[in-house]
């Protein structure tokens, strides 16, 4: 008898356990390691570790120096069949990393060589997180919206050079309905626009913002690209809106000429990156956040003859110290575009490599967004045009030059270097510099001063902005660039754009038939047309 | 009865003093009968019957005798004034009086089951010296599909119980060991389909292990395979897959002492290399020789002084060995023939040695076995090694008539040194390919300098440029996995206790309550070495990570029966009861970054960066209750309904209770209608049931990921959302019916026994890690993506076609045949893509009213006509737009025959086991053929086999015409049009057509990667010998047992060419399970075993 009740003790005790449970089993559905509560500033935050914004070992070996310094001649690839195609795994995580971003497996081994948050994504998910705000709340956290914005722009544009037509404004439905609703490829040209006139309204808002000052002192901690410095994302602003102006600046002049003239001519209401120090770079941290690049450029170590005999070593180019190595003590020497596989395997002792001090062992190599360089080189190539603005094109060009001078150096002094202990280089001489612009000297036609422009811009953009300079190659056309012709009958030469990703293809099916037409290797972004 | 029997027994004894009896035990074919355990009832002695059947015993008369024994009918005699006994065991095959032990440790009669179950010998997982219980079960029960992981004892097996329920989530079956749920995966993520193996390439490159290669084979006593829905509704959202419900051998039947001893040592060599050609060394096609300007025409070098070949090239298109002193890439001077052996050496000679020593005892109080396993196994990957340590205990205690305890206890302990990697990234990458010139000596010499840093390249100018290899290399993958394999250190501990204790109370005759509460617990540790690979001052490298991981698993269940007897002729039986579960995780890990700052200083305390550490914690709890009835009417016709109510936190709240009901029934038609004499008997049995499959744990939610970052002396917080497997609050559990009708039968005096079942079941809401574009925002999301359909039959049939005084023979032949539909996909999608490799060249898709596991690729393009498109290049080309259907990677059938031969006191015991159907796609090999490995590759490259003769326009352009006379002979013209439709002409080398009709994309022909793979494989054999009573007594041994083992034997047939095993694939997820990525290569074992009974 006993021994019954001590068993129907049990079963109750059971029983019991059965009905509070259902609390326990609602506690346990959610991982206790994340959060359901979105937050503005840390999702913004999110946007700068995106794995393509800094300089990674991924970015430069999978993508930067095989594709788009490969194409814009930043660096010597070798000869094949093969060299003008790009790798479609590696396009496909160029095009995640925009759009979702890149997360390991395991989310405590993050690698910033591989892994970040995604522009889109993130964007879209502070999107979600500022409908869910009270009103008042949100009048606090606008701010950080706008900041994002200017990020998504830029981030969106580079995409549109790569590839033309994107999923764009209806892109990232997961972030806002949590549903899936495949997105259209948004028109090229039409994406330009919008980001050209949210630009413009950007610039107001940074002007007349009133941010609270709870907001001012959360931004200034989490942004950790400017500061939460309201002035510096309005130059940033305005310099990415010049820089999108002018990359339609063929295929739309009359829009662009009057917008860029309008800006240029009053510089109060719309501020520019003019001087280095306004440069906007995400910089490196020690050794949690550093550029990894030395396995990158190992893997496409050597200088382009063009770059380095021609350009460089011929005019006694200042930027020479810094951005390469010669080859052993001997003369500056590149690899040429005629030369054979046994060349670029036998190469090292014979060319040049990218600077040991400022790239190769350089944890400090900043993420570039935008520098005043190429403020200075697009003013000089609007004022040529059209006569925009009040610095002459020639004063413009001079700043240019001088201004990247003194940025690559820049990197170089403030090496924090992975190993060894290599001396710094001293900048150079104002008067060699000063030199050095007598030998590239701005004169003769018109079509030659842009010319000049387009080259001194090209090198400024360097393997830093590879992206940049292969979409400048193919607008301007300048500097016209001695390519070696591979024996592969279908890609004989660079691509014009890049294929989509085989991934948006597949499941994208639908909307990707309507811009399939499109996709060939030689359709030409919208702006390229000279 | 039995009272009278004991009766009978006082009333003709003539006193209680003992005597010896001895005897000999029959089968009812007059056979004598070894290993059947004698012993008196309520007494303390025992023993059992040598090879001849014969025993002896110290009995009284009024003593009675038991005799029992596995596959018979268990006898009892009473001893009276004999002195001498002939006992007659009935043979039941399959033990039909014997209880199967089913859901939630309930025993049944077999006879009254309503659906499948498959019940495994304790013999049959053992006597052929297998690692583990899993891979012992190649080919022994119907349906039952295993996959072992190459990679040895420390590697996962896989168990696949028919075909596919879930094409996301886990298809491995539950284990519950004694009445517990045991762990099956490392980490809560095992629910996810693609866990333990599945070809990353990248990352989890260690082959891992599983939950159930901790359970030692000797410890069990049976293990019974619930395979249908009806079987395992019980275990509600664990069973989609199946349930194997083990328990452990307990204290003898028979009283006193009892030791047994058991000694198993095996072998372990590499089975077979791939069918390599000896004929040609490293180079590329002429063209690319000339282009690259390190070799000419011919593949000889032409850069340096020295004679030699293109060492980087991957491809076999070189110079043909010719004996010649060539440069070889250490610098040395060789002569240039073939390495036949090269794969070979790459593999050790493994080892296995198994000892186990069990000690057991009973009484009237109750019973115990105490065993000790101690097992000591090297694989034949270079590196790894494996010992382990297994404790385990089962005792039962008697408080009282009404009242026992049991207990199991386990205590296992591995270590695992450098577990074996995955060979994807030497077979299955370029740079991992060596030529058939390389000596793999010297891969082993210089993957480490005298210094103790790694291989210096030529370009590589920053240390021990002395040792820098004199030409550039192409396998520096093989390099770098020799250093991880032999220079790193990789040391795993695990600790596991598996415990359990259940309270047996008869209340009444009629109700009993049992109570149990077990846990099984998990600790594991990890460092991990990595040395510098060069010296500190010119690079950071190394490294020094901590990890240690427990994961513990608490389970309680209370059940109350009720069995009332309603009349003679009818009786019924309640069960209701809780059950629930907690499994929690918890991770700690703890890395250096950038490097260590001392060269091979392996401490956290020498980072060069700041030291990472990360941890995670899970939580899941998992409740139900359950009730079942059953009714027996005249022991011929038995019902069974059972229901579960459970809810599980790993679905969304308001979503997480389900309800699993289930039918069967039995009927024993032999026992009601009048069958021709030969069938002795005959049952058909019923079955419906529903079973379901939760998401993975956290798998649905949709939430914000928060990491931090050391920047500028702050931690600056990030949030982000789910790159890839992203979130859905709306997720539903996944749900199984199946209906099942089988029927079992017995002729001949039960010499024939048939089982045969089909089944056919619907799985709604699969949920799926759904590939979209990630445009939307992420690349996968989870999502209820479609019902999946399967049907199938198996059938077992085993028979005793020979007996004969000294000989007897047994065989079991099984197969079981599975179909299997996508039936529906939601919302407008058409097809899933499983499957996704070399950029798209490769799928495996599954579009609605299809078979799961089809593959697809690129068509070759071909004009309006049917003839390939030859391009400009003289090349096949690829339709890139479309794709072509080519096969599936199901098998067909699978099954296995096994048989057993004794003569006197011999024993033959083999298993063959086959598949038939279905494809395997290995990109390993199809990159192996372009690259001219096999000895296919080469066709065309003389005019013996097949080349065309041509002249040289041009090596630099490929320009070549064919000529009666030509220069060369190794040119090809493939077949088909040009881009004007005429006939093509243009002549190609043999290295050009393999080059580029294999190639990595572009104009790869990816059908030449898909193969079919069925196969017949001798898989073990064991031939065992019992020492005479006459020499075991002497030594005071009741059972000597001595054996040779072989396992992995040899295929009797195979299908895919090239040398490739079928069994390379890796990974415990079906879809892994047909595709190769170059995993590592087969085994073969063989030994002996010594097992003895005092």
């Amino acid at each position: 008898m006993k021994r019954i009740l001590i068993n129907a003790v049990c079963i109750s005790l059971l029983a019991g356990g059965v009905a509070s449970c259902k609390k326990t089993l609602e506690k346990d559905y959610l991982n206790p390691e994340t959060t359901t509560t979105g937050s503005m500033s840390k999702l913004l935050s999110g946007m700068f570790l995106n794995p393509r914004i800094h300089p990674s070992y991924h970015d430069f070996a999978t993508f930067v120096m095989p594709a788009t310094a490969a194409f814009s001649q930043e660096t010597a690839i070798t000869p094949g069949t093969q060299m003008y195609i790009p790798s479609i795994t590696y396009n496909q995580a160029r095009w995640d990393d925009f759009y979702a971003g890149s997360m390991p497996s395991d989310l405590s081994q993050i690698d910033y060589n591989y892994n970040g948050p995604g522009i889109m994504s993130s964007y879209r998910e502070m999107q979600t997180s500022y409908a869910a705000l009270s009103a008042t709340e949100q009048a606090k956290q606008y701010v950080f919206l706008q900041c994002a914005k200017v990020i998504l722009y830029d981030q969106t544009a580079q995409m549109v050079d790569l590839w033309g037509d994107i999923p764009f404004s209806q892109a990232g439905s997961l972030n806002t309905t949590r549903a899936i609703s495949y997105a259209p490829f948004d028109n090229a040209a039409a994406i330009y626009d919008t980001l050209i006139l949210g630009l413009k309204n950007l610039n107001t808002y940074f002007d007349t913002a009133n941010v609270a000052p709870e907001s001012q002192a959360s931004l200034t901690k989490q942004d950790i690209l400017l500061g939460g410095d309201l002035s510096w994302w309005r130059r940033y602003a305005n310099s990415l809106r010049l820089r999108l102006l002018m990359r339609t600046s063929y295929s739309d002049e009359t829009t662009a000429k009057t917008e860029v003239s309008a800006m240029l001519a009053d510089p109060t209401t719309y501020p520019l990156i003019t001087a280095n120090s306004q440069n906007v770079t995400l910089k490196m941290s020690g050794l949690t956040l550093k550029s990894d690049l030395k396995d990158a450029l190992t893997g496409s170590p050597f200088a382009p003859a063009f770059l380095l005999d021609t350009l460089m070593v011929n005019n006694s180019d200042p930027r020479t110290a810094v951005l390469w190595d010669s080859a052993q003590g001997s003369t500056y020497k590149g690899f040429p575009s005629t030369g054979t596989v046994s060349d670029y395997e036998g190469g090292y002792g014979t060319y040049a490599t990218y600077d040991t001090v400022t790239f190769m062992y350089n944890y400090n190599v900043p993420g570039v967004l935008f520098t005043a360089a190429e403020v200075s080189f697009l003013t000089a190539e609007a004022n040529e045009r059209w006569g925009a603005g009040s610095t002459p094109a020639a004063t413009a060009y001079a700043n240019g030059i001088h201004q990247s001078t003194d940025f690559y150096y820049s990197i170089n002094q403030t090496a924090n270097l992975s190993t060894g202990s290599w001396a710094s280089t001293p900048s150079p001489a104002s008067t060699a510099v000063d030199a050095y612009i007598a030998n590239v000297a701005y004169t003769g036609t018109t079509a030659q001063k842009l010319a000049r422009i387009g080259t001194q811009n090209w090198i400024n953009f360097f393997i830093l902005q590879a992206g940049q300079a292969w979409a400048e190659v193919r607008r301007t056309g300048y500097p016209t660039l001695p390519f070696f012709t591979s024996a592969n009958g279908n890609a004989p030469l660079p691509p014009s754009r890049l294929l989509y990703p085989p991934n948006e293809q597949l499941y994208n099916a639908t909307n990707y038939a309507a811009v399939s037409g499109k996709d060939t290797r030689s359709t030409k972004i919208f702006w390229q047309v000279k | 009865m039995l009272l009278m029997l004991l009766c009978m027994g006082s009333i003709t004894t003539s006193g209680q003093e003992k005597k010896t009896v001895s005897g000999t035990v029959l089968d009812s074919a007059g056979h004598a009968v070894k290993d059947v355990s004698v012993y008196v009832r309520n007494g303390s002695t025992g023993t059992s019957t040598d090879a001849e059947g014969h025993f002896k015993i110290l009995a009284s008369a009024k003593d009675v005798l038991v005799f029992s024994a596995i596959g018979y009918t268990r006898n009892e005699v009473p001893v009276g004034s004999k002195t001498t006994i002939t006992v007659s065991l009935v043979n039941t095959s399959a033990g039909l009086e014997e209880a199967v032990v089913t859901s939630l440790g309930i025993k049944r009669p077999a006879r009254s089951l309503g659906y499948a179950v498959s019940t495994i010998s304790a013999k049959d997982l053992t006597e052929s010296g297998s690692t583990n219980f899993a891979s012992a079960l190649y080919g022994k029960a119907a349906g039952v599909k295993i996959t072992s992981a190459p990679g040895g004892a420390s590697s996962a097996v896989a168990v696949q119980i028919r075909g596919v329920s879930s094409i996301g989530l886990n298809t491995q079956p539950l284990y519950v060991v004694d009445g517990v749920p045991i762990r099956l995966y490392n980490d809560p993520a095992g629910n996810l389909g693609n866990n333990s193996n599945n070809n990353g390439y990248y990352s989890n490159q260690r082959i891992s292990g599983n939950g159930i290669l901790d359970i030692n084979p000797d410890d069990i006593e049976s293990l019974t395979i619930l395979k249908g829905a009806s079987a395992s509704a019980l275990y509600g959202s664990e069973a989609t897959n199946g349930v194997v419900v083990i328990t452990t051998k307990k204290g003898g039947k028979s009283k006193g002492l009892g030791v047994e001893l058991n000694y198993v040592f095996n072998q372990e060599k590499l089975a077979s290399s791939p069918d390599y050609q000896n004929d040609y060394g490293p180079g590329y096609d002429a063209q690319t020789n000339v282009a690259n300007g390190i070799a000419d025409a011919t593949g000889w070098a032409t850069a340096d002084s020295y004679h030699h070949p293109y060492w980087r090239a991957y491809t076999m298109f070189g110079p043909k060995f010719d004996g010649s002193q060539v440069r070889y890439w250490d610098g040395t001077m060789r002569s240039y023939v073939a390495q036949p052996n090269n794969y070979k050496d790459f593999f050790s000679t493994g080892y296995n040695s198994n000892g186990n020593i069990a000690v057991s005892n009973s009484s009237e109080k109750g019973n115990y076995r105490f065993s000790y396993t101690r097992m000591d196994y090297k694989g034949i990957m270079p590196g790894s090694n494996l010992n382990k340590n297994n404790f385990n205990f089962n005792g039962t205690l008697k408080l009282s008539d009404r009242v026992s305890v049991d207990l199991v206890s386990t205590y296992n302990y591995n270590f695992t040194h450098n577990r074996p990697y995955l060979l994807s990234q030497v077979f299955g990458a370029f740079n991992g390919f060596f030529s058939r010139a390389d000596d793999m000596s010297a891969y082993f010499d210089h993957y480490q300098t005298t210094n103790g840093y790694k291989y210096v390249i030529p370009s590589n100018n920053a240390y021990d440029q002395d040792q820098k290899l004199a030409y550039n290399i192409r396998a520096t993958n093989l390099m770098d996995y020799l250093w991880t394999a032999l220079k790193d250190s990789y040391d795993e501990t695990q600790n596991r206790f598996i415990n359990s204790v259940t309270l047996n109370v008869g209340i009444t005759k009629d109700l009993k309550f049992r109570g149990r509460v077990g846990g099984d617990f998990t600790n594991r540790g990890i460092e991990e070495k990595d040395h510098n690979s060069q010296p500190a001052a010119t690079g950071n490298t190394g490294a020094y990570s901590v990890t240690s991981s427990t994961f513990n698993v608490f389970y309680g269940d209370a059940l109350l029966t009720y069995n009332p007897k309603i009349t003679n002729d009818l009786s019924l039986g309640f069960t209701g009861g809780f059950t629930g579960r907690k499994q929690v995780y918890h991770f700690q890990n703890s890395a250096t970054s950038t490097g260590l700052q001392d060269e091979n200083f392996f401490s956290l305390n020498n980072s060069v960066g700041a030291l990472t550490t990360n941890s995670a914690r899970t939580e899941q709890t998992d409740v139900a209750g359950f009730g079942l009835v059953n009714v027996n009417y005249k022991n011929f016709l038995y019902v069974e309904g059972t229901g579960r109510y459970e809810g599980t936190s790993t679905l969304p709240p308001g979503v997480n209770n389900y309800f699993y009901p289930s039918v069967n029934a039995g009927f024993v038609f032999s026992d009601v209608v009048k069958l021709p004499t030969q069938v002795s008997y005959a049952k058909l049995r019923a079955s419906y049931g529903i079973v379901g499959n939760h998401p993975n744990i956290y798998q649905s939610n949709v939430a914000y990921n928060q990491t931090g970052l050391a920047y500028n002396g702050a931690n600056t917080l990030y949030q982000w959302s789910n790159t890839s497997g992203f979130g859905n609050n709306d997720i539903r559990s996944e749900k199984k019916r199946e209906s099942e009708v089988g029927l079992e039968t017995r002729f001949l005096n039960d010499r024939i026994g048939l089982d045969f079942s089909y089944y056919n079941n619907k799985v709604s809401n699969q949920i799926l890690t759904l590939s979209v574009p990630t445009s939307v925002g992420a690349s996968t999301v989870l999502a209820n993506a479609g019902d999946l359909a399967n049907y199938g039959f198996e059938a077992a049939i085993t028979a005793t076609p020979l007996v004969t005084r000294n000989v007897r023979w047994t065989t079991r032949f099984n197969f079981a045949v599975n179909k299997n539909k996508l039936v529906r996909l939601p919302n407008g999608l058409t097809s899933l893509d499983l499957s996704n490799q070399d950029g798209g060249y490769i799928i495996i898709r599954a579009k609605a009213g299809d078979a799961l596991g089809n593959i697809y690729v690129h068509p070759k393009a071909t004009d309006a006509k049917g003839n390939a498109i030859i391009d400009d290049f003289g090349l096949y080309t690829n339709n890139t737009n479309d794709y072509k259907y080519v096969g599936n990677i199901m098998p067909k059938v699978v099954g296995g025959f096994s048989n057993s031969v004794s003569y006197k006191s011999f024993a033959l015991d083999f298993t063959i086991d086959y598949r038939f159907g279905g494809k395997m796609t290995s990109t390993s090999t199809y990159y192996q053929v372009g690259s001219g490995m096999y000895k296919s590759t080469l066709k065309y490259r003389d005019a013996a086999h097949g080349g065309i003769a041509y002249n040289v326009n041009s090596d630099a352009n490929a320009d070549y015409t064919a000529a009666a006379n030509g220069s060369r002979n190794d040119g090809v013209i493939l077949k088909g049009v040009t881009s004007t439709g005429a006939t093509n002409t243009k002549v190609i080398t043999a290295a050009m057509y393999y080059e580029n009709t294999y190639d990595w994309e572009t104009n790869g022909l990816y059908e030449n990667a898909v193969f079919d793979n069925s196969y017949i494989k001798f898989r073990e054999a064991t031939l065992s010998y019992n020492l005479p009573g006459s020499i075991t007594s002497k030594m005071h041994v009741q059972n000597v047992q001595v054996a040779l083992i072989a396992r992995n034997l040899f295929y009797i047939y195979k299908t895919l060419p090239h040398g490739i095993d079928p069994e390379v694939p890796v990974g415990s997820s079906w879809l892994a399970q047909g595709i190769d990525g170059g995993s590592a290569a087969p085994t073969r074992s063989f030994g002996v075993s010594l097992r003895a009974k005092f």
